[in-house]
């Protein structure tokens, strides 16, 4: 259990509210429930402290992301280059302000407060200075509100309309496309792989 | 993974799981004490969520199949076209994946969302043969695949946004699209909202078989 300060021995099922004891597990190892077989808890290989430089190389990627070109279009006679916010900028002027804002805010808003928050928690917890209120507030939606997400979606969304218009038109990614593609795919990693309840022990060390 | 005797769950012993931090408080508490969120046993009117998500999804599921999503003009034609209608000429042009992928992220995906979670609210009133393991399985392939269905949402952005070459060819999205981004996050919300542990409370019989087969009786 040293190794693995993290994980509680007795839980319940999320699913089924069973009671169960879970021993120490490995790094690849996942506990299932013996009555609903839901996965109670995923040996997560990477702990929080060690997150630190994802955090900085997810940031990095996003921040090349909004600054490159995303995505250029060349038609016989005209040509089109945009950024993301450009994209959304575009969108909103053009026709649907609101698909514009709820995709602003789905794929870099929510993302990029995600990962400050990550970044917040990481640079206080390990000093034991995380006793401020928001850090508690940010953890606590760093472990839930994940789903909401979407970078992932959004490449796969960008590869398919690119499909859609090679007929009309010759495209091209942009650098902003990569950065962005290897955004999702460090964020994504982070989120999935890394142990943030470790720093529950932290924060309520901190508090009591 | 050591599992009791008999099978006691947490509230039966008069304690509850925190959603967010995943530790063990007793009932007594309202806010969890290792992390703070809120706790109680059970969701509060999880059904009464889970079901006004649900029928706010279904009234949005007819504009958003009904109405175009995108409009594409050119030179030579001018198209609206709906997500079904949108699929079929992807497969016409060819792009068979992709033709299947948005086909099952935006028509099959949504639609299989309403229809189970619509099902497993059924279920808390209504007993059937099929076993608890299987409808909890359902719910949790019903909340991992809920945002894929964003991916149409995304394709409109990026296409209205690019394409804008005067009269030669432009793009413009319809309300079909923001109708279906209500889908998205409506059904989204319902799965949130939905709490499984209802289906296991509701049911005296246990489904753990481990290795003895049942003895006739």
């Amino acid at each position: 259990m040293k190794q693995h300060g993290s994980v509680p021995t007795k839980t319940a099922c999320p699913h089924c509210d069973l009671l169960v004891d879970i021993p120490a597990l490995g790094k690849r190892q996942i506990a299932y429930c013996p009555r609903c077989g839901s996965a109670l808890l995923h040996g997560r290989p990477w702990k929080a402290c060690t997150a630190l430089p994802l955090v900085i190389t997810a940031f990095l990627l996003l921040g090349g992301s909004l600054y490159f070109p995303f995505l250029s279009l060349e038609a016989p006679g005209s040509a089109v280059e945009t950024s993301i916010y450009g994209t959304i900028i575009r969108v909103s002027s053009y026709d649907e302000p609101i698909l514009a804002i709820v995709s602003f805010l789905l794929v870099i808003v929510y993302p990029l407060t995600l990962l400050l928050a990550i970044l917040s928690l990481l640079l206080a917890t390990p000093s034991g200075s995380a006793v401020h209120p928001s850090a508690r507030w940010m953890l606590r939606w760093v472990s839930t509100g994940t789903h909401w997400s979407m970078a992932e979606v959004f490449i796969i969304g960008v590869m398919v309309s690119l499909t859609k218009i090679t007929s009309i038109a010759d495209v091209q990614y942009g650098a902003g496309f990569y950065f962005y593609a290897g955004f999702a795919i460090v964020f994504t990693l982070l989120l999935k792989k890394t142990d943030f309840g470790c720093l529950w022990h932290g924060t309520s060390q901190t508090l009591s | 993974m050591q599992a009791r005797d008999h099978f006691s769950t947490a509230k039966e012993a008069g304690l509850m799981l925190c959603p967010c931090c995943h530790s063990i408080a007793e009932k007594e508490h309202d806010i969890c004490p290792v992390c703070g969120s809120n706790i109680s046993i059970r969701s509060k009117s999880s059904i009464q969520k889970t079901l006004a998500w649900l029928i706010t999804s279904i009234i949005l599921y007819i504009p958003a199949n009904i109405l175009p999503v995108m409009t594409t003009q050119t030179l030579t034609y001018d198209s609206s076209n709906t997500i079904a209608s949108g699929i079929i000429d992807l497969w016409a042009h060819g792009s068979y994946l992709i033709a299947a992928v948005i086909f099952f992220a935006s028509l099959i995906v949504p639609i299989g969302k309403i229809v189970v979670l619509g099902y497993l609210c059924l279920c808390l009133v209504h007993r059937d043969s099929i076993s608890l393991k299987t409808k909890t399985r359902a719910y949790e392939v019903t909340e991992a695949l809920g945002k894929w269905s964003m991916i149409d949402v995304f394709v409109v952005l990026t296409l209205v946004s690019l394409v804008q070459l005067g009269h030669l060819a432009s793009i413009h999205s319809n309300p079909g699209i923001l109708a279906f981004t209500g889908v998205v996050v409506s059904t989204m919300m319902a799965a949130r909202s939905y709490d499984v542990r209802m289906l296991w409370d509701a049911s005296t019989e246990t489904t753990f078989t481990p290795c003895h087969p049942k003895k006739p009786s």
